[in-house]
């Protein structure tokens, strides 16, 4: 088995204890949750369709903000769950050094709890949008969803190998913050692939993300919720990745404690 | 055999030394432990013994499996608690009760028995009053009997303690104490370092010195304690040792080559060669601290020195000049149980 029941119970009590450092313990609680998220909205809203009129010719029928809107939040999930739980091992040494703890679950916990948190937050966003007028397809809603497990899968993965890296070249967390960024602009989440130069969108599309944006818009804003088996061989795909980074993790940990 | 909870084999342990993280092969590295065998029943109880930096701590965090060992095997059954260091895992934002939960989990405490277990523990470590606060509001002491409370409610198969026991104020301590007593008592395991060697005596049965990575002794509690004071003994009086024999005349144990004598024995010792000058004789710790000396018969030859009021321990025996520094010094060696310390037996009674 992958994990043992203990490592089970440590993770959901991880999993709780990031949950709670995150929002969950402040004046307003879980509200920010949800608050943050929808000011974001609104502030996009505000300044790509106020001041940069901003269109996509594809999204003509949906509009500037869903289209962005429905990719922006996994993205952010992703990228925010990777960036909080690369130092989690580094963080948590007093820890390590002490008790004996799987410690992959650190990292797994830290990016479960920062991407579950960012989900609940993509949900009131989608419900906000769907209530203003924007047709959001509920037969979608599977393909979507296969989507954002595909997308936890790769967080959990790349977590779990910055983590272990982290260790060892501390200096990556510092890398991470322009690699996401470049990352991000190099996805149309902000504007469409066609965009893209004809001689670079080859190579666009052989990022992930690029893949996993343009099938959730096609599941909750195209219409086109029908699975392909492209979308089974990504999940695949994503869950192999996460299980080759657990073992790149564990291989890596065995010399945590000489450097840590 | 299945009763065997730890089982090192030639265990070692390196540290890198150097100072670049990315380096896999570090430039130089720094042993720490060299082929440590070491086996712990279920039962017992066992003390390490060494100096700082002896590698005390770190045999224990592999032993934890919290390090893991450059070479060698390590076997470790059953389920065990490990106190390394103040509040191992807790974590300061939390409150007390929050960490008992978190420590019971992290410790494989199945879901259903963490209420019971920190109940339990609440009550052990006296804290309840101190609950709801955060454990950054704790002191060092109060910290430590969490931990302590919280290992002594789950009752694991083998506890490993470095040195926790200190920090915990009288009362707290000997309440440690006495629970540990009960936990031996009914087939509990500990392994314990320990720089008090009252502890050390009071709890185990057989102890190991570690001295600088290496097993110096390993035995009975009571004499590789009492190679370890002699250690220490010697180090701080080794300048007094320095023989300055011209004129003195030989001293042997009889038979010779003999050193280790059990309580109640007799030391006989030979004097060769006729003295020249009257001599002293006397009999000294190994800090050169003197117990009792006298001058010494014209022309005697044998010298017999009953051991019954010596407790165990070593000593030297020296032959000088009187008023000279330095002599005929050899040593010996007394061996035995005894729960009274220092050089020698008075007789005392208690009234009660």
């Amino acid at each position: 088995m992958l994990l043992s029941r203990t490592e089970v119970a440590v993770f959901r009590l991880l999993l709780w204890r990031y949950a709670r450092e995150r929002y969950l313990q402040n004046w307003a609680g879980p509200l920010w949750v949800i608050l943050v998220p929808l000011a974001q909205l609104a502030i996009y809203a505000f300044v790509f369709v106020e001041i940069f009129k901003a269109r996509v010719p594809e999204a003509d029928t949906v509009g500037f903000v869903p289209y962005l809107a429905v990719a922006f939040w996994p993205w952010t999930a992703f990228a925010d769950a990777v960036m909080r739980a690369t130092p989690s091992v580094v963080e948590n040494r007093d820890l390590i050094g002490k008790v004996a703890l799987p410690a992959e679950a650190l990292p797994a916990a830290s990016a479960s709890a920062t991407f579950l948190l960012t989900l609940a937050g993509y949900v009131a966003v989608l419900i906000v949008l769907a209530a203003t007028g924007t047709p959001i397809g509920l037969v979608g809603l599977p393909l979507m969803l296969t989507m954002v497990l595909c997308t936890y899968f790769l967080a959990l993965g790349l977590s779990l190998l910055f983590s272990a890296l982290q260790v060892y070249a501390r200096d990556l967390n510092h890398a991470l913050g322009p690699l996401f960024m470049l990352w991000f602009f190099t996805t149309p989440i902000l504007y469409s692939i066609d965009l893209i130069p004809e001689r670079l969108r080859g190579l666009a599309q052989l990022n992930p993300f690029y893949y996993i944006v343009s099938r959730i818009r096609d599941a909750l804003l195209f219409d086109a919720p029908r699975f392909r088996l492209a979308d089974i061989a990504f999940l695949v795909a994503s869950a192999l990745f996460m299980l080759l980074c657990v073992a790149v993790f564990r291989r890596l940990s065995r010399r945590f404690e000489d450097y840590l | 055999m299945t009763d065997c909870l730890i089982r090192l084999r030639g265990v070692s342990k390196a540290f890198p030394v150097s100072g670049s993280r990315l380096a896999r092969r570090a430039k130089s590295w720094r042993t720490v432990l060299h082929g440590i065998d070491l086996e712990l029943h279920k039962g017992e109880s066992l003390a390490v013994l060494g100096e700082n930096g002896a590698g005390k701590s770190t045999l224990l965090k592999i032993i934890a499996g919290v390090a893991r060992a450059t070479a060698g095997e390590v076997a470790v059954q059953g389920t065990f608690g490990a106190l390394i260091e103040l509040g191992a895992g807790f974590h300061p934002e939390q409150t007390g009760l929050e960490n008992l939960k978190a420590g019971a989990t992290l410790m494989g405490v199945p879901r259903d028995e963490i209420g019971e277990i920190t109940e339990q523990a609440m009550a052990f470590s006296g804290l309840r009053d101190h609950a709801d606060k955060p454990l950054k509001h704790y002191s060092s002491g109060m910290v430590v009997r969490l931990g302590f409370a919280m290992i002594a409610s789950i009752r694991p198969d083998l506890l490993i303690s470095d040195e926790v026991l200190a920090v915990g104020d009288e009362s707290f301590q000997k309440k440690c104490i006495g629970w540990l007593e009960s936990y031996l008592a009914g087939g509990g395991t500990l392994l314990l370092v320990s720089h008090n060697l009252y502890h050390v005596q009071k709890l185990c049965e057989r102890a190991v010195w570690l001295h600088e990575g290496t097993i110096r002794s390993a035995g009975d509690t009571f004499e590789v304690v009492q190679e370890y004071l002699a250690f220490h003994e010697a180090r701080l009086g080794r300048a007094s040792t320095a023989a300055n024999d011209a004129g003195l005349p030989g001293l042997a144990f009889a038979p010779e080559g003999r050193t280790s004598y059990s309580q109640g024995e007799t030391v006989a010792l030979t004097l060769d060669g006729s003295p020249e000058a009257p001599l002293t004789c006397a009999l000294r710790r190994l800090s050169g601290d003197l117990i009792w000396e006298r001058s010494l018969p014209v022309e005697a030859a044998e010298c017999e020195l009953p051991t019954a009021d010596l407790l165990p321990g070593r000593y030297v025996v020296e032959i000088s000049r009187p008023g000279a520094a330095g002599g005929v010094t050899r040593l010996f060696r007394i061996t035995g149980a005894s729960r009274e310390f220092g050089s020698l037996r008075l007789p005392h009674s208690w009234v009660q």
